[in-house]
């Protein structure tokens, strides 16, 4: 049972398991390991990005846990709380995908007991942190103060998650972290937590399977601007200097590390500038969706591969540099590795919307559909992780699509799925009156049959398998290649 | 066979006018019986096997289409009747188009015990009509 | 992989439909059926109808084969007496002569010529019989009788006949006035016996039959009246006188020559002992049919069947009765069996357990001949209704009745003295054959049929 801790530092480390989850929503294979152990790391605990992530994890954990483990299909790899891997026995690890400061409303100089300081040390504080960071309260981030985050974050390594995280830590599990580089928590939280993971010193259980464990990161560099207000905390001006200071750092510093992902993009359009809270929150970014190709990545080398030769460093190329990236500017690698699950998902996505509700067919009267969709809580559950307003697949590639730079492989207005994969239509014979190419019949006929092989009693894990099947087949019949 | 068919269409009444009855019963009550056993299971394998099968068509397969299959077996299943009658050089008499109105609705029988029997074979259809 | 299974799961269903399908009944197959039955060699009669009368089709089967068969040996026997002189005179110079010279030297011409029998014989009969040859005895009867012999008396010629000229494929044809005149007066009352006598003599003969046939003629001669003692008359005569054709020999074939020569021409006839096969005959469904009745023989939706024999009755009451019509084909009978009022008076319906009666007996009309139907093939009809259901299969025969036909009294008179178309004890003498040729008397022709309930 070798699993990935994937920390998420930051409202990008967020954003970017947004993104994996729905990659592994999709069938996405992540070789080399049977569950992923999200743990986001954000003191911001209303930060938009953050809650909408993890209601897509909770949702992806309950259609999971009834699906269970299979050779491959949508939702095929397991996904975790840290509480989910084993059993607590203090009960003070919550099941949730957040790690949990534990409430910390206070000032940051609250936190350090100011006050009650020596006159030296209020000397140093002072010299270090400018009278802002000291008054801003520490519950919405560090927004964009690493000097901020470096102290708080420091404190982790002695939480009860943590010592639960170690002491479940086994041989063969791998670590990887998320953060961007010019933000707050990210930039201060990375170094400081591979820091203590790898301290040879360290407190920690499993110390030796954590120094030796696959470890990996991104870090993604700036690829957005802010909108520049005069009295904003986080002045996007300052991601380059930020980027270089920390850079600098991370050349001495970042030890223990196998495989580091740089991701950078030039910032188009700027955000609408939110330092925290559940205003933040950005549209999903192809930048993020490359980030969770790059855990993707990782997966996929072996651990001896990974050892050998030092640290890895890897950048990212486009084949072309479009402003709007379809399938075919992905360089082959990627392209190999999500277009077809992605095709495949969005097809199951667009039926379930268009066409499942409505459908009068032996697979949805076999599957008792009709019940099932207004009354199984399972089903209901799947129809938030597809088409929820907030947080859907729906949503996901919408946000994707309009994004500057924008990822958009399919044409997300059009009905006809023959037309659904921009710059690759289904080719239709002009002259064969039967062949529809990717029509609702030609799917539906493929469901009915289909359904009639399927031996699973249960009806969701059933319909899953049969979408899975269909649109695979309808990929490989109808689409061929992108 | 013949017993079993002389039964079966004898429940109308025995045939008219009395004379052709040998007729009726050794000549058309088989032959309109068994073509139209035969018709709707052909009508009923070309719905559920050829349409809802082999041609892969997914959308014919609703309740009303099935109807239209099975008002088309009593339709034919009427016709035979009065054509195998004529074939016979039976004499003209009403009788024959009760026998007609009777085997169009053993049609729609026939067509619905084959439809509950060979549904399930069925890709498209295999849960119409119900 | 897939679509194979699919394809190899139709085929159970596509099996049953090729069956389904050429399943089809015909009459054309019934009628294979049919006739691979009747191969069998067990032909009997339906089982199932109790107390029917058997079907003969096997006997008539043979005799329809016996005529067929050319006769062995014609025997021609004129007789040369003195009272058949004024049959044969001689001839005048007008030339003239009696419708018996006629009619008897053409009868002769068509039997020397007939294909009917292989060896043609002819005698004169005096006191017995003289051979002649068909020149000879062609010149008698046209030129006239130049010696008339003495007259013979009838027992003894029958007996010569019976004695010499009995034999299975022949026939004796003796052409005479048959005045019977016996030596003495009180021999009158015993003409029958003598005659059975005559016939039986020289052995039984169960298979013996005779066809007598009647004919009258202009005389002019000399006219021997039977009993003596009235005395002889010359110059006869001006009423016509009646002389006969006997045609003597075992059933078969006495039929088979009556069909050949003797049928055609019109004269009274009486037949004693001879067979005759069973006429074609059928129901007819769909002619003159009233009520709910219909063809209860298996099979019977056969379009071209020869012959339907079951009536079977849904329905019937003294409100709605069943008629039935039977079409019978009486070719192959003599025309005196063929003759309607005959028909109508002897043709008798029996059954059993049933009010059945025969309404009618009508012939064939044009229109029934030009019908498609198959009443064209019949040349006679039986209506019969009933008012019963019957409770089960019940026998129905139509039987026609040997009666004697009613000229036979007609042209006897005891006393011949005044010459007229009569023959002395005509009646006396037929009684004798008929006494020869049996106790009980065999009806003409018997057709079975079967009623029985509605299925």
């Amino acid at each position: 049972m070798a699993k990935l801790f994937l920390f998420g530092i930051g409202g990008t480390g967020s954003r970017v398991i947004r993104s994996l989850t729905m990659l592994l929503a999709a069938g996405v294979d992540l070789p080399n390991c049977d569950r992923v152990v999200p743990i986001i790391i954000d003191p911001d605990a209303h930060n938009g990005d953050m809650n909408r992530t993890v209601q897509l994890l909770q949702s992806y954990q309950q259609i999971y846990k009834r699906l269970g483990p299979r050779e491959e299909g949508f939702f095929k790899t397991d996904i975790s709380t840290l509480s989910g891997i084993s059993q607590d026995v203090n009960g003070s690890v919550k099941d949730t995908f957040i790690f949990d400061f534990g409430g910390i409303n206070q000032s940051f100089r609250q936190y350090l007991s100011y006050d009650g300081l020596s006159v030296d040390s209020k000397g140093l504080v002072d010299l270090l942190f400018t009278q802002d960071n000291l008054e801003s309260p520490l519950t919405i981030g560090f927004r964009g103060s690493p000097n901020v985050g470096s102290i708080v974050l420091n404190k982790l390594v002695e939480s009860p998650e943590m010592r639960f995280f170690a002491d479940n830590f086994q041989d063969g599990d791998r670590v990887f972290f998320v953060s961007s580089i010019f933000g707050g928590t990210g930039a201060a939280g990375f170094p400081l937590m591979l820091k203590n993971l790898k301290d040879t010193n360290t407190r920690l259980s499993n110390a030796r399977y954590l120094r030796d464990a696959p470890t990996g990161a991104v870090t993604v560099m700036p690829y957005f601007a802010l909108q520049s207000e005069d009295n904003a905390v986080i002045d996007s001006n300052n991601f380059l200097t930020k980027t270089k200071a920390a850079l600098s750092y991370y050349e001495h510093n970042l030890q223990g590390l196998d495989a580091l992902y740089y991701l950078a993009d030039t910032p188009d359009t700027p955000y609408e500038n939110q330092p925290g809270g559940t205003q933040q929150k950005n549209k999903a970014h192809v930048i993020e969706l490359l980030a969770a190709l790059s855990i993707v990545d990782f997966m996929r080398y072996s651990p001896a591969e990974l050892r050998t030769g030092g640290p890895h460093f890897h950048e990212y190329g486009l084949q072309a540099d479009a402003p709007e990236i379809q399938f075919s500017h992905l360089p082959d690698e990627s392209r190999e590795i999500i277009a077809k699950q992605l095709t495949q998902f969005l097809y199951f996505t667009r039926y379930h919307k268009q066409h499942l509700p409505t459908d009068k067919a032996p697979y949805a009267d076999n599957l008792k559909l009709d019940y099932a969709m207004r009354n199984e809580p399972i089903f209901r559950e799947l129809n938030t992780f597809l088409h929820s307003q907030d947080s859907g697949v729906d949503q996901w590639l919408q946000e994707l699509a309009q994004n500057r730079r924008s990822f958009r492989p399919f044409d997300l207005q059009t009905d006809d799925f023959n037309a659904m994969i921009l710059g690759k239509p289904v080719e239709k014979k002009w002259n064969d009156f039967f062949n529809k190419g990717l029509s609702h019949n030609y799917l539906l006929d493929n469901l009915n049959k289909t359904e009639k092989s399927i031996q699973e009693p249960d009806n969701f894990r059933k319909m899953l398998e049969l979408f899975y099947d269909v649109t695979d087949k309808a990929f490989a019949e109808k689409v061929k290649v992108v | 066979m013949k017993a079993l068919f002389r039964s079966i269409y004898e429940l109308i009444g025995a045939p008219q006018p009395p004379a052709d009855t040998p007729v009726y019963r050794d000549v058309v009550f088989p032959n309109i019986g068994l073509l139209n056993i035969g018709i709707s299971l052909a009508l009923v394998v070309i719905f559920y096997y050829v349409i809802n099968r082999m041609m892969g068509v997914a959308t014919f397969n609703k309740g009303r289409h099935w109807a239209i299959f099975l008002v088309l077996n009593a339709l034919v299943a009427f016709g035979i009747a009065i054509s195998q009658a004529h074939a016979q050089q039976v004499t003209d008499h009403s009788y024959i188009y009760w026998l007609a109105t009777w085997n169009a609705i053993l049609g729609l029988i026939w067509f619905f015990l084959f439809s509950l029997i060979l549904r399930k074979g069925s890709t498209n259809a295999s849960t119409t009509p119900f | 992989m897939r679509h194979l299974t699919s394809f190899s799961r139709l085929l159970p269903a596509l099996g049953l439909t090729l069956l389904l399908l050429p399943g089809c009944y015909s009459r054309s197959d019934m009628k294979t059926e049919e006739g691979a039955a009747q191969e069998a060699p067990t032909d009997v009669p339906p089982t199932e109808v109790p107390g029917a009368v058997p079907v003969r089709t096997p006997e008539s089967a043979v005799a329809a084969a016996a005529t067929s068969q050319p006769l062995q040996t014609v025997n021609v026997f004129l007789e040369v007496s003195g009272s058949m002189e004024g049959f044969m005179p001689k001839t005048g110079a007008s030339g003239e002569n009696t419708k018996f010279q006629q009619h008897v030297a053409q009868f002769l011409s068509e039997v020397n010529r007939t294909s009917a029998a292989r060896q043609k014989t002819f005698y004169r009969i005096k006191e017995r019989p003289y051979k002649d040859s068909y020149q000879g005895i062609s010149t008698t009867v046209r030129s006239g009788i130049q010696q008339p012999a003495k007259s013979t008396d009838i027992p003894s010629v029958l007996d010569t006949l019976m004695s010499n000229y009995y034999q299975p494929g022949s026939v004796s044809v003796l052409i005479s006035d048959f005045i019977y005149s016996p030596k003495n007066a009180g021999a009158i009352p015993y003409i029958k016996t003598d005659i059975t006598d005559a016939l039986t003599r020289s052995g039984s003969h169960p298979e013996m039959a005779v066809s007598v046939y009647g004919y009258t003629s202009d005389f002019r001669g000399t006219y021997y009246p039977a009993l003596v003692a009235s005395g002889k008359k010359t110059n006869c005569c001006d009423t016509e006188i009646p002389y006969y054709i006997w045609v003597v020999g075992p059933a078969d074939a006495v039929r088979t020559f009556d069909q050949a020569l003797l049928e055609q021409q019109p004269s009274k006839q009486a037949h004693f002992g001879v067979t005759y096969p069973q006429p074609n005959y059928s129901l007819l469904s769909k002619f003159q049919n009233k009520g709910s009745w219909y063809y209860g023989d298996a099979g019977a939706s056969k379009r071209n069947a020869e012959s339907y024999r079951v009536v079977a009755v849904s329905e019937a009451s003294a409100q709605q009765p069943v008629e039935f019509v039977v079409g019978m084909d009486l070719t192959t009978l003599p025309g005196q069996y063929r003759d309607l009022a005959y028909l109508k008076q002897n043709l008798k319906l029996q059954g059993v357990d049933t009010d059945a009666k025969l309404l009618d007996v009508t012939a064939t009309t044009s229109q029934t001949k030009a019908s498609s139907g198959p009443e064209s093939k019949f040349t006679h009809f039986a209506k019969v209704r009933l008012t019963r259901p019957p409770k089960a299969a019940r026998p129905l025969v139509l039987r026609l009745q040997d009666q004697r036909p009613a000229w036979v009294a007609q042209w006897t008179t005891r006393n011949d003295a005044t010459p007229a178309p009569k023959t002395f004890a005509l009646s006396g003498l037929l009684d004798g054959l008929e006494a020869q040729s049996g106790a009980e008397k065999k009806p003409i022709f018997e057709l079975p049929l079967t009623l029985q309930p509605g299925e």
